[in-house]
C-alpha cells in the first residue's frame, strides 16, 4: 500500500445536521482511501449519508451541517483547513467535482446549458477569448456523446431530456479536467436503457479522462459494473469496504448480505421482489450501539452497547460489525 | 421570446372586455347619482335657455341607453367628451398629466426595486439574525402604513420641520421661468437632462423624492418580502448547489444565477402590485399638490365632472391592462420557460 498512490484520504469523518427536530448524525467515523485512478461505490440506502460524504469532500454542505471532526485529506492538503475562497478557486469544480441524482434539477431553469458550462470554464481555466470558451464548450459536448452540442449549447434545461441533461452535466464536470470525480447516483432518475448508457460513458470518461471516481448508489448491481472497490454504509456507519469480489462474493456483514439477497437477478425470476424487513433508524434518535441491530438476525448482547468498529478481516477487507469479536463466528 | 397568437387575441379580448365593462359600470353610476349635470355644463349665470340647449347636447334627454350608445360611439372616434370643470376635452386633459404620475410612479417602482430588492437578499442571506427580524418588522409595517398618513408625516417632518424639501408641485415656477426651463416629454427630469439645465434636473428631482418615496413604500416591502422568501427557496435548489460544486465562486452563484430566479417574480408580483399603487398615487399627489391623473381625477369627482370621471376611470382601467402585458412580456424575457 504506497501512499503516493493514494489520492483522496477520508479519515475519522463526523458530520451533522442541525434542525428544529434535534441533531441528525449523518455520518459518523467514516474513513477510506481513493487511489488514483479507483473507483469506488459507496452503497446504501436512503438516508444513510451517502450523499452528505460526497459534499463534504467538496465542502458544499447545506448550511445547517456541521463537520464535528475528521480529515479530508487531498494530495496531503487536508481540504477541511482551506478556507472558501482557495476551496471555489482551486479545489471545487477544478480538482474534484461532482454530479448529481436529478439531472433536470442541475442546471439552472433561466440559463442555457451554455452560459452555465462557460462560466464554469471560463473560472476555471481562465480563458478569456469568446471563441475559445466556445469551442471548449463544443468540444466538451461533443465528448460526452451529444449529438449537435450547438443545440444543446443554446438550449435551457427544459428543452433536454434528462438523459441529454446528465450528459451535459458530466461534461461541465469534467470540462476543467479534473483528478477526481463524485458522481452522486446519476442514473437513479433514468430509465434503465439511459442508465446503461450513462454508466458506459462514465466507464469510458474515466479511462479517458484518467479519473479516480467515488459512484454513489443504493444499487449494489450498478456498483458491480462500474466499481473496483465497494464501502457498504447504514445510517452514516461505514459497515463493510473491500474490492468489488471481495464484498460482493465473500460478503461478511449482515447487512451487506441482505443487501445481496436483494437485488434482483434476471436468472432468478421467481418469486416477488425481497425486501429487508423494518426501516433504517431514526436518524435523530439513532441506538446507542449498532444501528441495523433492530433488523439484524444476529444480533447479540454487545450489539446494543457499543458502535461495532471497522477491523481488516482480509488484506483490503474491512468490516463493522460485532460477529468479528473474539469469540464470534462468521 | 416566442408570443403566440393566441396570447395576442387573449390580451386584446381580455383589453375590449375590461374597458367595456369599466366604462359602462362608470356610466351607469354616475348617471344614477342624482345631480343635474346640465346645470353644471351651462355653468352658474345660464339662462333656462341655455340649460335647455345644455341637456340637448348632453343627451340628457334621451333614454339612458342611448345616452351609453353616443358616449360609446364618441369613445371609439377619440372624443372622450369635454370636462364640464375645465371646458376642455378630457382626453387631452388626461394624456397632459399622465407624464407627471408616470414619472413619480416610475420612480417610485425604481426606489422599491433598488432599495426593497437588496434587503429581501440581506434578509435572506442573514435568515434568523437580528437584522432579519427587525428588515421583517419594518416591512410588514410598512407594506401595511396608509400612503396618505406616510405622506402628511414626511411632509410634517422632511417639509414643515427639517425644511429640506419641498412639499409640493413638481418645479419651482420661478425657477422654471430663470432658467428656460420648458417641457418636452413632459417627464421633467428627462426633459431637464435634455435641456442641460442641471438647476432645473436638481429642483425636479428634489420635488419628486418625497412624494415617490411615499408611493415607493408599498411596493419596496412588498418587494423585501417575496425576495426575501424566493431567495430563501431558490438557495435551497439543487441548481445552486450543483453550481458551487462546479466551482463557480459564491458571489456568480448568488448574484447572477440565483438572483435570475427570485428577479422574475417579484417583478411579476409589483405589477400586480401596480393597481394600488395607481391608488396610491392619487392620494400622494393630492398631499404633494403633484398635477398629475389623481389631481385630475380627484378634482372632477369633487366637482361632479361625469365625463372626465369616466375618462379618467377608463384610461387607468386600459392602462393597467396594457401594464400586466408589460409584465408578461418582462416574465417571458426572463424566463424562457414561460410562453406567451
Ligand atoms: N439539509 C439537511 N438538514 C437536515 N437533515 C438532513 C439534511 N440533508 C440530509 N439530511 C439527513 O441526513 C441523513 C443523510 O442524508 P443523505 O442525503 O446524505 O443520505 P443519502 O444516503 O444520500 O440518501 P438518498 O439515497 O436519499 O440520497 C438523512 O437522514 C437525511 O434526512
Ligand atoms: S453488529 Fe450486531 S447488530 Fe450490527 S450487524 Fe453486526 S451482528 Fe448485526
Ligand atoms: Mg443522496
Amino acid at each position: 500500500m504506497t501512499s503516493g498512490n493514494v489520492i483522496l484520504n477520508i479519515k475519522d469523518l463526523n458530520v451533522n445536521y442541525f434542525t428544529l427536530e434535534g441533531v441528525v448524525k449523518a455520518v459518523r467515523g467514516l474513513s477510506f482511501t481513493l487511489r488514483k485512478g479507483e473507483s469506488l461505490c459507496i452503497v446504501g440506502e436512503s438516508g444513510s449519508g451517502k450523499s452528505t460524504v460526497g459534499l463534504t469532500i467538496i465542502r458544499a454542505l447545506p448550511s445547517n451541517a456541521v463537520i464535528t471532526s475528521g480529515e479530508v485529506v487531498f494530495n496531503d492538503v487536508d481540504l477541511l483547513s482551506l478556507s472558501e475562497e482557495e476551496m471555489s478557486n482551486k479545489i471545487r469544480g477544478k480538482e474534484i467535482s461532482m454530479i448529481f441524482q436529478d439531472p433536470a434539477a442541475t442546471f439552472n431553469p433561466l440559463f442555457t446549458i451554455g452560459q452555465t458550462l462557460s462560466d464554469v470554464v471560463r473560472h476555471h481555466l481562465g480563458i478569456k477569448e469568446k471563441d475559445k470558451v466556445r469551442e471548449h464548450v463544443q468540444s466538451m459536448l461533443r465528448t460526452v456523446g451529444l449529438p449537435d452540442p450547438e443545440r444543446v449549447a443554446r438550449s435551457y434545461p427544459h428543452e433536454l431530456s434528462g438523459g441529454m441533461l446528465q450528459r451535459a452535466a458530466i461534461a461541465v464536470a469534467l470540462s476543467t479536467n479534473p483528478k477526481v470525480l463524485i458522481a452522486d447516483e446519476p442514473t437513479t432518475m433514468l430509465d434503465v436503457t439511459l442508465q446503461a448508457q450513462i454508466l458506459d460513458l462514465l466507464r469510458k470518461l474515466k479511462e479517458e479522462f484518467n479519473l479516480s471516481m467515488i459512484f454513489i448508489t443504493h444499487n449494489l448491481g450498478v456498483a458491480a459494473e462500474v466499481c473496483d472497490k465497494i464501502l457498504v454504509m447504514y445510517a452514516g456507519v461505514p459497515f463493510e469496504e473491500g474490492s468489488c469480489e471481495e464484498v460482493l462474493l465473500r460478503p461478511i456483514h449482515p447487512y451487506t448480505k441482505k443487501l445481496l439477497e436483494c437485488v434482483p437477478r434476471a436468472h432468478r425470476r421467481v418469486g416477488r421482489l425481497r425486501y429487508i424487513p423494518g426501516m433504517l433508524p431514526d436518524p435523530k434518535n439513532l441506538p446507542r450501539g449498532c444501528p441495523f441491530a433492530p433488523r439484524c438476525e444476529r444480533a447479540t448482547e454487545p450489539c446494543n452497547e457499543r458502535l461495532p468498529k471497522m477491523v481488516e478481516v482480509r488484506s483490503g477487507h474491512r468490516v463493522a460489525c460485532h460477529i468479528l469479536a473474539p469469540g464470534g463466528e462468521h | 421570446m416566442p408570443v403566440s397568437k393566441e396570447y395576442i387575441i387573449k390580451r386584446t379580448f381580455s383589453l375590449i372586455g375590461v374597458v367595456f365593462g369599466a366604462t359602462i359600470i362608470t356610466f351607469i353610476i354616475t348617471r344614477v347619482v342624482p345631480t343635474r349635470p346640465e346645470l353644471l355644463w351651462a355653468g352658474p349665470h345660464a339662462t333656462l335657455e341655455q340649460i335647455e340647449r345644455a341637456r340637448e347636447i348632453l343627451h340628457l334627454n334621451d333614454p339612458i341607453y342611448v345616452q351609453l350608445g353616443y358616449y360609446l360611439r364618441d369613445l371609439l372616434t377619440g372624443n372622450w367628451g369635454v370636462s364640464w370643470r375645465t371646458k376642455s376635452p378630457v382626453l387631452p386633459g388626461i394624456l397632459s398629466a399622465l407624464p407627471a404620475t408616470l414619472e413619480l410612479i416610475i420612480v417610485a417602482f425604481i426606489i422599491a426595486m433598488a432599495i426593497g430588492i437588496p434587503l429581501g437578499i440581506v434578509a435572506a442571506l442573514k435568515r434568523g439574525t437580528v437584522i432579519d427580524h427587525v428588515l421583517r418588522v419594518v416591512t410588514v409595517i410598512g407594506a401595511s402604513a396608509p400612503v396618505f398618513w406616510l405622506a402628511l408625516i414626511s411632509q410634517l417632518i422632511f417639509s414643515s420641520w427639517l425644511g429640506v424639501l419641498p412639499s409640493a408641485k413638481r418645479i419651482n415656477e420661478l425657477l422654471v421661468i430663470e432658467t428656460g426651463f420648458h417641457p418636452i416629454t413632459g417627464f421633467y427630469l428627462i426633459d431637464s437632462l435634455i435641456q442641460g439645465n442641471i438647476p432645473a434636473f436638481t429642483d425636479a428631482l428634489r420635488h419628486i423624492i418625497l412624494p415617490a418615496i411615499v408611493l415607493s413604500f408599498y411596493p419596496m416591502c412588498l418587494s423585501a418580502r417575496m425576495t426575501r422568501a424566493l431567495m430563501i427557496e431558490v438557495l435551497n435548489e439543487w441548481h445552486v448547489r450543483s453550481a458551487l460544486a462546479w466551482g463557480l465562486p459564491k458571489r456568480i452563484v448568488l448574484y447572477k444565477y440565483a438572483l435570475k430566479n427570485v428577479i422574475a417574480p417579484v417583478v411579476a408580483s409589483l405589477g400586480l402590485s401596480f393597481g394600488y399603487t395607481i391608488i396610491g398615487a392619487f392620494m400622494v399627489e393630492l398631499v404633494f399638490v403633484w398635477p398629475g391623473i389623481g389631481m385630475y381625477a380627484a378634482m372632477s369627482l369633487l366637482s361632479f365632472d361625469y365625463p372626465a370621471v369616466v375618462g379618467c376611470v377608463l384610461f387607468i382601467a386600459i392602462f393597467y391592462t396594457l401594464i400586466n402585458t408589460v409584465v408578461d412580456i418582462i416574465h417571458a424575457i426572463i424566463d424562457p420557460r414561460v410562453k406567451l
